[in-house]
């Protein structure tokens, strides 16, 4: 794949467009698809239930193949819930969010409904015919959609299958086996005894599961003894069965579990249908007889005794019960939406539109904790912990005499949360706020200045901002907006991404300021990422070590994802290799792509490319050495104090940048400051990381300034902590502060356009509106030009182009109200006489200096003095170094932005500025 | 097994059904609320909930003044004890001295014989005398505390108590001051984890071992008792390492030394120390005996080396029991870890048991809201003559570095990093003995910081420009 930065998303759009304009509306929808929300199911009618359960403990002592300790269950849970929280579909609760507590313990956050089946049942609701056939396709339809995503649901009950207020029949808690690996990583057992099919129940139960060796998980035994799709029709059967007759058989209770057990494994014995059997045993024979015929046909074959004599789910959608007859009894099955008091209905509506996810967010902004209502409603209790301590404990790791804690024990119960406080809490919203008007090109039109709470709290330190309920809500519905109209509106959302991103969006925003183009997931699936390659046995070294402290990147689910990403990556860039760093850089884009394996890939590579090109080269030596130096220059540009010092000690940037700039600091800093740091640096270009190295650098300045080599090493050894958002803030000062050649690299990627938008498109810095076009000269001589990495690494001054210097010099006082450089001339007295720079002061090389590297005083001197702080470009002739030799004298006396100009006096005899000194006159 | 195979098993009769429903149902009586047996709470956690109740209520300082008068009657008790013994020991030495010099062999063993029946006679009627009035103080205590929580409850008035009705001025030498317990003190805080940083609370202390569980009788409402009761039943306990040695015995050694202290203070939550030992003790000869024995067993069978089976019942080095305790100065929770003579040698390293146990013990404190933790850096309480300071740097720098790979195997344990934050930041005690010198204190301080890396304070300065 060659996906450069050039790239344009709407180039590709409008070459489709003039080739077919079906094709148009085709890709428009994909890219839809693809940089929308999460899960966007949306709230509508319903609500947020909590559910929790506890992941078993491991063995004490065990440990994987490869020897490291076994990832916790509750970690490997929080993986494979990832799947889960895609599957979309209107008759299923969506899953929202996961978390995992102490005691191995997670929290499942899931769509609610207060009424169900069971309740249906119970309050002996006659189902006319049109509600039991509504009832069994939208299950069956559920069903079908979940055998087709490989997730077999074994958790039927009737209290599981939800009924919104309009009616719409959704399944829940439908995930629970498929998170838990088939209940492998749960030691309790998953389903209920009445529903169950008897194939499943004969397999009985061992709680050692010792048939499934978590340190081998081989898959083969876990498919032989998991359920599989044949048993959840079974249960589908009883349920239907229960729904037809309108009563509820077989006792739940604790006194009668073995004896429902015992039943439901007995029902094998009938023949080819157990129906007949069930029937007579529940005394419902009567009953039975008023069932409509085709439902009973169905009825019976999926209590088949043999599970591949039962009807598929596809196969039951085509059963003559769901022909021409059927039609949706929308009228037959309302009940009152849940009660909301008056005023809040507005602001209901509103929020209705959104997707639950994001309505879960907000919830969270404005304090709400799945944990403390677990607790507020008695599910989650806290046994004293000093009742659990065991009474002995044996060297070998074993202990005696703890009791089962039955806090732990699993409890199904769903815990609705109630969103009042939060609609309360947004109720003074306007509603402009949740659907703000924007343009054609995506520019929103809703001003913030109308808006005094929103326009502080844009003002507020990014942490703060990013825990304030109102402005995350302007900011994530807006971005929505922006972003499902991307690439369209890509310029859009880089001018807002420069204001912050919002974290519920960071995802999508990253993918839209990289350029992603919709077409990633052909890119990704054509990749192959299987291949053996010579770089696997350290990835596979490398994988277990990365952020292993975020959970998802820990479980064994995100490690495979996160092996073919970089497998995808080397195989598909033959030019390069495998350099450990690179997983520190995978790391970023895959948790916040953890469900889109190839955006996260397109991320990763359209990233490199943009801030690493080259670095990944076999022998990248030459490329890294460029990036030091010129990072040496840029920092004795600005701090000549602090380089002089590390200098001084021999501390250099080989010794602790280049797993900064290797990794853009994936590798120095926690993901939720990478998370920071990258919002910022998306936004500027292939040399803005240099600006971030010297902010850290001057974070640290005064503890380097005091210390010695051993120490710095120490210092640098880990990091110590850098206040990001300082950081970067400093970093766009140095950034805009800086020359553009100064940090010119001969390895940096091609520049997007080749001239009148030299400067990079997303900060406005020096340089950003062009020198007049309309003098005619050749400006490639005037650029810079790439440099033996020998050469660069002697010197200790930065060069400046002349194209540069000519903005900066600004001859005609059209951009900058005072000069922002002085210039000063090292050619002999004689020479400068004969034409100059404007304004430039003479100082010869030859004179102006003692041998203990002191300016000797003069009046050039004083008047270099009072320039001081401005940019000093000092100009040599062009045969000889004199020019550079001065700027090193200065820099040792400490001058700060000391440069040179590239290529000498010479270069400038072109550009006709060139006075003869008389003429000017001091300044 | 294939689904479809199974049901042909099973109609073949292949399939025991009865065995299989019993399994099942067992399986879900024992794992899923819904068919558990209905809840029984336990006594223990009936009182710890009614006791919570009233700690937290305007009942607290009745609470606290109440334990402290039962505490300082057993302890009067106690010393009482202590009086008379060293009263009949005196008497009973002068008689037999009299007996030597002036009577002959027969009546000097007869009189030997009556001492030692005098003796036991003193002992066991002290010690059910101790017994009955531990009994009727916790009966007394509970039916108070009942009878508390109901006011509290029911918002009815406290019964006012006479300020001076009970003055208790310290008048014993054990009694000893706060403030003195820890003769040397450092603190720090640390960072473990590449990028992601734990904050962890490291501090080195000066003390007797014995001085973090003696209670200070000062005055009823001592703040650090304070915390103590209400830190008791939370999730953030204190817990303490005690090196012991394999006998267990209640009558030589540290045990004895501990068990005497535990007497001193009304225990009115758990079991009294000594049960609890004893409790220990019969775990070790029957449970873990038989586990060890299984595994051994299991090791012979798999290989044909001579891996003996374990001969005694009694514990083994590296293996520890857990005792709690409300009525010790600083902590709840004591590992008492057993230790013998191999531990003063200079050789040992990581593998060594103790250490194992040490690493158990980080374990089960982590799982069990164990939140404050002391160790003995030395894995000694007493310094003796080899212990230089060379040995102790050593010692120290093998534990730190230890005990920093258990922090970060068991920085795992934790819930999630996540949006709630990284939760507590946990505190280690490392334990020096009281008379360990101040050089080697002070080399110790120095090197922590090098061991564990010492966080570095982000300063945030309002200021940003420069």
């Amino acid at each position: 794949m060659d996906l450069t930065v050039e790239t344009n998303c709407s180039d590709i759009l409008s070459n489709d467009s003039s080739k077919n304009s079906h094709n148009v509306g085709e890709t428009l929808r994909k890219i839809y698809t693809n940089f929308r929300c999460r899960n966007p199911t949306p709230l509508d009618r319903g609500g947020l239930g909590v559910s929790t359960f506890c992941a078993a403990n491991h063995p004490v002592e065990s440990c994987g193949s490869n020897g490291l300790p076994l990832t916790p269950n509750s970690v490997q849970i929080l993986g494979k819930f990832q799947t889960l929280s895609q599957l979309e579909h209107p008759n299923l609760c969506a899953y929202v969010d996961i978390c995992r507590i102490q005691h191995e313990r997670v929290i499942v956050v899931a769509e609610h409904y207060s009424t169900s089946l069971q309740t249906l049942i119970l309050k002996k609701k006659i189902f006319g015919l049109d509600l039991q056939i509504h009832l069994a396709r939208s299950i069956i339809e559920a069903l079908q959609y979940l055998h087709s995503k490989n997730v077999v649901h074994r958790n039927f009950h009737s209290k599981n299958i939800l009924i919104s207020s309009e009616g719409r029949v959704k399944l829940s808690a439908y995930g629970m086996y498929y998170m838990t690996q088939s209940s492998t990583l749960v030691s309790f057992p998953i389903g209920y005894p009445k529903y169950l099919a008897p194939e499943v129940l004969l397999l009985g139960y061992d709680p050692s599961k010792s048939w499934f060796d978590n340190s081998t998980a081989s898959d083969e035994t876990l498919i032989l003894y998991s359920s599989k799709p044949k048993s959840d029709i079974w249960s589908l059967g009883m349920i239907l069965l229960e729904m037809a007759l309108g009563i509820e058989f077989l006792s739940e209770s604790r006194a009668k579990l073995c004896n429902t057990l015992r039943k439901v494994m007995s029902w094998i014995h009938a023949k080819g249908s157990a129906v007949e059997r069930i029937i007579q045993e529940a005394e419902a024979v009567e009953q039975w007889k008023g069932v409509q015929l085709e439902l009973k046909e169905l009825i019976e074959s999926c209590l088949q005794v043999h599970p591949e004599n039962r009807p598929t789910a596809d196969q039951l959608l085509k059963y003559p019960l769901f022909g021409e007859r059927f039609s949706v009894p929308a009228a037959v099955f309302k009940f009152p939406a849940q009660s909301l008091p008056p005023d809040l209905l507005r602001i209901h509506h509103l929020m209705s539109k959104l997707p639950l996810s994001e309505v879960y967010h907000f919830w969270h902004l404005v304090g709400g904790d799945v944990e403390v209502e677990l607790r507020k409603a008695g599910i989650l209790r806290n046994k004293p912990a000093i009742f659990s301590l065991p009474c002995v404990v044996l060297e070998e790791g074993e202990s005696f005499g703890q009791t089962k804690d039955r806090t732990t024990l699993f409890d199904d119960s769903v815990v609705e949360i109630s969103l009042e406080a939060l609609l309360r809490r947004l109720q003074h919203l306007p509603s402009s706020v949740f659907d703000p008007l924007v343009n054609d090109a995506g520019y929103i039109l809703f001003d913030i200045n109308d808006h005094p709470t929103l326009k502080e709290a844009a003002q507020l330190p990014l942490v703060i901002k990013e825990k304030d309920i109102d402005y995350q809500l302007y900011r994530i519905v807006m971005f929505d907006k922006q972003l499902q109209a991307y690439p369209l509106t890509r310029q859009a959302i880089v001018k807002e991404a420069r204001e912050d991103v919002p974290p519920f969006c960071r995802a999508r925003v990253w993918a839209a300021l990289l350029k992603v183009d919709p077409s990633y997931p052909a890119v990704y699936a054509a990749i192959d990422k299987e291949k053996s390659h010579s770089s696997d046995r350290q990835i596979e070294v490398d994988i277990p070590r990365c952020h292993q402290y975020m959970d998802l990147l820990a479980s064994p689910e995100g490690h495979a994802k996160f092996k073919r990403i970089l497998k995808a990556w080397v195989n598909q860039h033959p030019q390069y290799v495998y350099w450990q760093g690179l997983d520190s850089l995978t790391a970023p884009f895959l948790l916040l792509h953890f469900n889109d394996e190839a955006l996260a890939y397109a991320c990763l590579a359209a990233f490199i490319p943009k801030y690493l090109n080259n670095f990944f080269w076999k022998d990248n030596s030459t490329v890294i050495q460029e990036y030091l130096a010129k990072f040496s220059h840029l920092v004795a540009f600005h701090d000549p104090v602090l380089r002089n010092h590390l200098d001084c000690i021999g501390f250099v940037p080989d010794l602790y940048a280049i797993p900064w700039f290797l990794t853009m600091f994936a590798h120095v800093f926690p993901l939720h400051k990478i998370f920071h740091l990258w919002d910022k640096l998306l936004l500027g270009n292939a040399s803005f990381p240099l600006c971030i190295g010297l902010a850290v650098l001057q974070q640290l300045r005064e503890s380097l300034l005091e210390s010695g080599f051993n120490e710095c090493i120490l210092l640098f050894s880990d990091m110590p902590e850098i206040d990001i958002e300082r950081c970067l803030k400093d970093s766009i000062e140095i950034f805009c502060s800086t020359p553009q050649s100064v940090t010119f690299r001969q390895h940096e990627p091609p520049s997007v356009s080749p001239k009148g938008n030299r400067s990079f498109w997303d900060f406005s810095l020096i340089g950003s509106n062009c020198m007049d076009d309309d003098e005619d000269i050749d400006t490639s001589s005037l650029a810079m030009d790439s440099i033996p990495i020998a050469v660069l690494r002697a010197e200790r001054c930065p060069r400046i182009s002349a194209e540069d210097f000519l903005e900066l010099l600004d001859l005609n006082h059209k951009r900058f109200v005072r000069p922002k450089m002085v210039v000063v001339d090292v050619r002999n007295a004689n020479k400068f006489q004969h034409g100059a720079v404007p304004g430039s002061i003479n100082l010869p090389y030859q004179t102006c200096w003692t041998t203990d590297r002191t300016l000797i005083p003069c009046e050039q001197v004083e008047q270099l003095e009072k320039a001081r702080g401005k940019i000093i470009c000092v100009i040599g002739s062009s045969c000889n170094d004199l020019g550079l030799k001065l700027s090193e004298i200065l820099l040792d006396l400490q001058w700060p932005r000391v440069c040179v100009l590239h290529k000498g006096f010479d270069v400038l005899l072109k550009t006709q500025i060139l006075v003869v000194p008389a003429a000017v006159g001091m300044c | 097994m294939e689904d479809s195979e199974v049901i042909i098993q099973a109609l073949a009769g292949l399939v025991d059904t009865e065995f299989v429903a019993k399994q099942l149902e067992q399986a879900f009586k024992d794992e899923i609320l819904a068919n558990a047996s209905s809840e029984q709470v336990s006594d223990e956690e009936v009182m710890a909930d009614v006791y919570q109740r009233v700690l937290l209520s305007p009942a607290v300082e009745s609470l606290l003044t109440q334990e402290y008068e039962l505490s300082v009657q057993m302890q009067d008790l106690v010393d009482e004890q202590e009086r008379e013994w060293q009263y009949l020991t005196q008497r009973q030495t002068e008689e037999i001295q009299y007996a030597v010099d002036f009577l002959t062999e027969v009546e000097v063993n007869e009189v030997s014989v009556r001492h030692c029946e005098e003796r036991q006679i003193f002992e066991s009627g002290w010690e059910s005398r101790l017994i009955n009035v531990q009994e009727t103080q916790r009966l007394h205590f509970r039916e108070w505390l009942l009878g508390m929580a109901e006011i509290v409850e029911t918002g009815g008035q406290l019964p006012i108590r006479p300020e001076d009705d009970f003055e208790h001025v310290p008048r014993n030498p054990e009694n000893i001051d706060v403030e003195t317990v820890f003769r040397l003190e450092e603190s720090f805080t640390i960072q473990l984890g590449a990028q992601m940083k734990q904050t962890h609370n490291l501090r080195l202390i000066s003390a007797d071992v014995l001085d973090l569980c003696r209670l200070p009788l000062t005055t009823s409402n001592d703040p650090q008792r304070l915390q103590m009761a209400l830190s008791l039943y939370s999730s953030n306990q204190s817990g303490l390492v005690l090196l012991v040695d394999d006998r267990l015995s209640a009558y030589t050694g540290m045990e004895k030394e501990f068990l005497r202290i535990c007497r001193r203070g009304a225990e009115l939550h758990f079991p009294r120390a000594d049960l609890q030992l004893e409790n220990a003790r019969n775990t070790f000869s029957t449970n873990a005996f038989n586990w060890r024995q299984q595994i051994s067993n299991r090791r012979i069978c798999d290989v044909d080396l001579g891996s003996s089976l374990p001969k005694t019942k009694t514990p083994r080095l590296g293996d520890m029991y857990v005792s709690r305790h409300s009525n010790l100065a600083q902590v709840h929770v004591v590992f008492h870890l057993v230790s013998d003579d191999s531990i003063r040698s200079n050789e040992i390293n990581s593998r060594h048991p103790v250490l194992l146990g040490l690493r158990h013990i980080l374990r089960t404190a982590v799982v069990s809201d164990i939140t404050t933790l002391t160790i003995p850096l030395l894995l000694v309480h007493e310094l003796s003559e080899e212990m230089t300071v060379p040995w102790c740097l050593r010692r120290a720098e093998l534990v730190f570095k230890c005990v920093k790979g258990f922090m970060m195997e068991t920085a795992s344990y934790g819930g999630g990093v996540d949006a709630r934050g990284t939760g507590s930041s946990p505190t280690l005690q490392f334990l020096l003995p009281r008379d360990a010198a101040d050089e080697v204190f002070h080399a110790l301080a120095a090197m922590l910081p090098g061991v564990f890396r010492v966080s570095n304070p982000l300063v945030l300065r309002s200021d940003a420009a420069r």
